[in-house]
């Protein structure tokens, strides 16, 4: 959907963004995770043009979007950021209805869109009529997304959204973003410098170096497992271990079809670190894994946690 | 053509300085009249004009709007007519153009001292009341001096309105330099207009300069004299 | 004279809060300043000199001049300083901040200067007292224009870009609207200089309320000047406080 070939950025004589080659496919979510002045979000502004590249070529949906007008660009995509930057002079409403109202939707048409996507980012429809400045920061954010996927955009550009949040709306949003892209299926740019949100909300991580260099893209579980240098190393953290076993589901472990007499149970729906988590809480080294429909499936050993920690 | 436009200049140029040579006792005395009225107007102005931000700042809820709201209004009312109201009330000479001028100039003193005073950071007061000082020590010595600059702002403001607003004085009572713009307009001489609008510019433009200078004095004076209080006490 | 209120208005951020007071205050000492004229009027009738300049003939058309030289200058001001303020505020700060510093330069000029020299080049009439005034009264909505445009939350502008809009879109639906509370604060001040300085086009014979003015005191006809003064300033407290309640209206809708 969105192909990078040998893509380079210079501010006069610095170069942000360094011989980058990518391609993000039709309805994934991309995370250009990295640390300050890795250029990701340079990159995102590359893609609606906000920034013009400097040199190779960016292809959205087979087209070389040197060759296309920016601003109809743009309408073609949904573009979130950090503050929000909604219209304080508008309602929610018409917020919500600008890009729509741009490319010439019925009245009638933009209404019904507008409740309907009010109710997809999960708020009260009476907040329509508010003035933005009425609102909180995380019911701004929501409104932000919902302005932002109102002409219903195949590609979402979305920079740091939830940056400006504390950290339990931050949170709620990124389980509510999950929750939508199953539900609608988009190809996102999400740009972030925190790892955590990188391997929640991703389909597949470019961990980006200083100057814009791509050092590792691919799937969450495997940047964790195996990163690529020392650089995407130390930048996933200290936790890198625990944060795969985050990834892991306890069904999918090897269970010994022992007794389960006595032992602490753990849903098999839930994933290895809240296992471990578990084991450290009760200091047992076996749990009970009990199914959705009742019945126990087994019982997981600290051995074979981590075992399939071994694994990639 | 070129050699055309210059030779006119040349023209013009020689007039002007015919005319500026034969008036020039006439408009050095404007000058130095001019001067005079607008510092008499910043002394009576600021003296009242601070007293009364003082007390705007004292009785913060019922004064301040009323003054200056009331200041405020004032600006708005044409000098011409002004001017016109105390010719007729207190006769046509300088004391109705300076009272006048005097009445401009309320608005931005009043207002900058309000602000300056009221904008004076609640832990210098609460420090201030905390070692001792009455409520009038701390006006004198610690909010005034810091509020300085703000209303020297405001003085600079009034004056440099003065300066223009006083040309319309002329009008009701000769004096100043808006008498030679009268005169220049009535005999329709361009010379003359331009030497003395010049003047009235420079002198406009010469007490913005200064008292931008003061302005500035008093800030960095406020400000080296609180980093040299904030070191001394970090050095204890 | 409004020289005052421009520089003023230039300087501190205009209060925008209309107390209770002002909203009653303003009209209440109009009524007042009418109903001591009227008095002073009744006790002691017009005698024929002071009826020569103060008939209703002559007061209207007065009036209606004054109207004229105000709103004619403002509406060319406005055409000048509002395409030229968007411009400004999209270019580079050097090219700004060169256009501020000589427009400021020349409010050092007296508005009687400019009228003078305008009555110099363009003869006498309400033509060059025009001229004078719209050159006067461009830098208060010009400078309010800059401000108010620079002021907008860049995260407002940045979205209204990336999400497609072009920048003439941006600038009516988004800019504009933003800036207006601002814009208009600079209006309502260049109106009521222009009211003020249109008392000045009198010298010029270009008409006005000023003439009554100028009647009263060349003549010495106290209470014509009086009449006059109470005219003109009434005239220009009204349209003040009109502008302000308009100013605190749309203060409330951003």
């Amino acid at each position: 959907m969105i192909v990078f070939d040998h893509v380079t950025k210079k501010f006069g004589d610095v170069i942000a963004v360094n011989d980058l080659s990518f391609e993000i496919r039709d309805g994934e979510t991309v995370m250009l995770l990295g640390p300050s002045g890795c250029g990701k979000t340079t990159t995102l502004k590359m893609i609606n043009r906000l920034i013009e590249h400097t040199s190779g070529t960016i292809l959205v949906d087979g087209k070389d979007i040197e060759k296309e007008d920016p601003v109809q660009l743009r309408r073609s995509m949904g573009y979130v950021i950090q503050q929000a930057g909604l219209f304080p002079h508008l309602t929610v409403g018409d917020n919500i209805g600008t890009v729509p109202r741009l490319l010439g939707w019925k009245p009638a048409r933009i209404r019904d869109r507008i409740v309907e996507l009010v109710e997809l980012v999960d708020l009260d429809p009476a907040i329509l009529p508010r003035l933005p400045r009425e609102l909180s920061g995380g019911q701004q954010q929501r409104v932000g997304v919902a302005r932002a996927l109102a002409a219903d955009p195949p590609v979402m550009l979305m920079d740091e959204p939830f940056g400006a949040l504390d950290p339990i709306t931050r949170q709620r949003l990124q389980e509510e973003l999950r929750r939508l892209q199953q539900r609608v299926k988009k190809t996102i740019v999400f740009v972030t410098h925190d790892v955590e949100e990188a391997v929640t909300l991703g389909d597949r991580i470019a961990v980006l170096n200083v100057g814009g260099v791509l050092e590792q893209f691919d799937r969450p579980a495997r940047i964790l497992g195996r990163p690529a240098n020392a650089f995407v190393a130390d930048f996933l953290g200290k936790d890198r271990q625990l944060r795969r076993l985050s990834l892991m589901s306890v069904a999918d472990a090897d269970l010994l079809p022992e007794s389960a007499e006595g032992l602490p149970e753990v849903p098999s729906s839930s994933n290895l670190r809240s296992a471990l988590d578990e084991m450290l809480e009760t200091g047992r080294r076996r749990l009970a894994v009990r199914d959705s429909d009742g019945t126990i499936k087994g019982v997981l050993t600290l051995e074979s946690i981590m075992q399939m920690s071994r694994a990639i | 053509m070129v050699i055309g436009v210059l030779a006119d200049l040349g023209t013009f140029w020689s007039d002007f300085r015919d005319t500026v040579s034969a008036n020039y006792d006439e408009l050095f005395t404007r000058t130095i009249e001019h001067l005079s009225i607008v510092a008499q107007t910043a002394l009576i102005s600021s003296a009242i004009g601070i007293v009364l931000g003082i007390l705007c700042a004292r009785y913060r809820e019922r004064l301040a709007p009323l003054v200056i709201g009331t200041a405020s209004v004032v600006l708005t009312l044409p000098s011409y007519a002004l001017f016109g109201y105390f010719g007729v009330t207190l006769g046509y000479n300088d004391r109705a153009v300076i009272l006048a001028l005097t009445l401009y100039a309320m608005l931005p003193i009043i207002r900058n001292t309000y602000v300056g005073l009221t904008q004076v950071s609640p832990a210098v007061e609460e420090s201030a009341r905390g070692m001792g000082m009455s409520g009038r020590q701390i006006l004198f010595r610690v909010r005034l001096p810091i509020a300085l600059p703000v209303i020297m702002a405001g003085i600079r403001q009034a004056t440099v309105l003065n300066v223009a607003i006083a040309t319309i004085g002329a009008a009701i009572a000769s004096g100043g330099l808006g008498t030679p713009i009268f005169h220049a307009i009535g005999r329709s001489e361009l010379t003359l207009l331009l030497a003395a609008t010049i003047l009235v510019a420079a002198v406009g433009i010469g007490a913005d300069l200064i008292l931008g200078l003061v302005e500035r004095i008093l800030r960095e004076r406020y400000f080296a004299r609180a980093r040299a209080a904030l070191l001394l006490r970090l050095a204890r | 004279m409004s020289e005052l209120a421009a520089l003023a208005a230039g300087t501190q951020p205009r209060e925008s809060r209309i107390s209770i007071g002002r909203l009653v205050g303003v009209p209440a000492v109009i009524v007042a300043a009418y109903a001591l004229v009227g008095w002073e009027l009744l006790q002691r009738p017009l005698n024929v000199r002071e009826v020569t300049v103060l008939n209703f003939h002559d007061i209207s058309r007065a009036f209606g001049q004054h109207l004229l030289l105000t709103f004619t200058a403002l509406t060319i001001a406005l055409v000048i300083a509002l395409p030229l303020g968007v411009l400004l505020s999209r270019s580079a700060g050097i090219v700004r901040a060169a256009v501020f510093t000589f427009a400021n330069l020349s409010q050092a000029i007296p508005s009687v200067a400019l009228l003078g020299l305008a009555y110099v080049f363009l003869g006498s009439g309400p033509k060059p007292a025009i001229f004078a005034l719209s050159a006067f009264s461009v830098l208060p909505i010009l400078r309010n224009t800059v401000v108010g445009l620079t002021s907008i939350d860049p995260a407002v502008t940045e979205a209204a870009r990336g999400m497609g809009m072009s920048p003439l879109q941006g600038l009516f639906t988004v800019e504009l609207p933003l800036a207006l509370p601002v814009i208009f604060a600079g209006v309502r001040t260049a109106v009521v200089l222009n009211i003020s300085s249109a008392t000045l086009a009198t010298f010029i014979g270009g008409g006005g309320l000023g003439d009554i003015l100028d009647a009263g005191i060349n003549s010495n006809l106290g209470r014509v000047t009086l009449v006059g003064a109470v005219l003109v300033s009434s005239l220009a407290m009204f349209v003040d406080w009109v502008a302000s309640l308009i100013e605190a209206e749309l203060e409330t809708r951003t």
